[in-house]
């Protein structure tokens, strides 16, 4: 599952452009639907710091509920995108290119952000895309 | 010869030890993140260092179920979510958001 409402409807600092064409009132109560089904079956995890999660993203949807960071307790999350070559699944050939860039292009280094400071904040577009 | 006071260069030796936080910590609200699959992604790991002072929990669900449901409850919405007319942002491909065995290769 390719589960992307964030790309299709926008977020209050990044909206959907407007050379894109609207998505239909059907397509609009798909999205509601994915998220309503997803709520009545959703396990929540509760990680201790230190915990690590692993999901294969196209089996399973995730979800964060709102959080509140006060001067002492600051939320810092580390993700990581991962792939074993011999047990992914393939893939629909629209999604073999951005999978690509990620997993295969010699030219994008890897980042990695374990050691707690300096925090990194990363542009909100480019959570959502490679 | 000593200069005198008001002519020496002003030197806070307190300050200069402070090394400078680009994102020093802040009080800040994060709003609810809706059920989503990352894109392109296989394998998502997530390392939680530091937890927030309130909230902030993690919620997983399966997308089998979800189809499953749909199957029974709308198929016409299943139709929809299964048509690859979805148009990404800033992407210029079109995949469905259910994805069948078709088109794999």
């Amino acid at each position: 599952m390719n589960f992307v409402p964030q790309s299709l409807v926008g977020l209050p600092n990044s909206t959907r452009a407007t050379e894109l064409p609207p998505l239909s009132p059907l397509q609009y109560e798909a999205l509601e639907a994915v998220q309503r089904i997803s709520e009545k079956h959703q396990l929540s995890l509760s990680f201790k710091p230190g915990d690590l999660t692993f999901i294969n993203n196209w089996a399973i949807l995730h979800a964060r509920e709102a959080f509140r960071d006060d001067s002492v307790n600051q939320r810092y999350l580390v993700r990581m995108w991962l792939k074993n070559d011999t047990l992914a699944w393939k893939l629909p050939n629209p999604l073999q290119e951005g999978n690509r860039k990620i997993f295969h292009d010699k030219r994008s280094v890897e980042n990695w952000n374990v050691a707690y400071t300096p925090r990194l904040r990363f542009d909100i577009r480019e959570c959502f895309t490679p | 010869m000593k200069a005198p006071q008001e002519e020496r260069p002003i030197k806070d030796s307190t300050a200069a030890q402070v090394l400078q936080d680009p994102f020093p910590p802040r009080v800040s609200l994060t709003l609810l993140q809706g059920f989503h699959n990352d894109t392109f992604c296989d394998v998502l790991a997530m390392q939680g260092l530091s937890n927030a002072a309130e909230g902030g929990r993690h919620f997983i669900s399966s997308a089998l179920k979800v189809y499953n449901d749909l199957a029974l409850e709308r198929p016409d919405l299943l139709e929809a979510l299964a048509t690859p007319n979805w148009t990404l942002y800033k992407y210029a491909c079109t995949p469905s958001i259910f994805l069948s065995n078709k088109n794999r290769t």
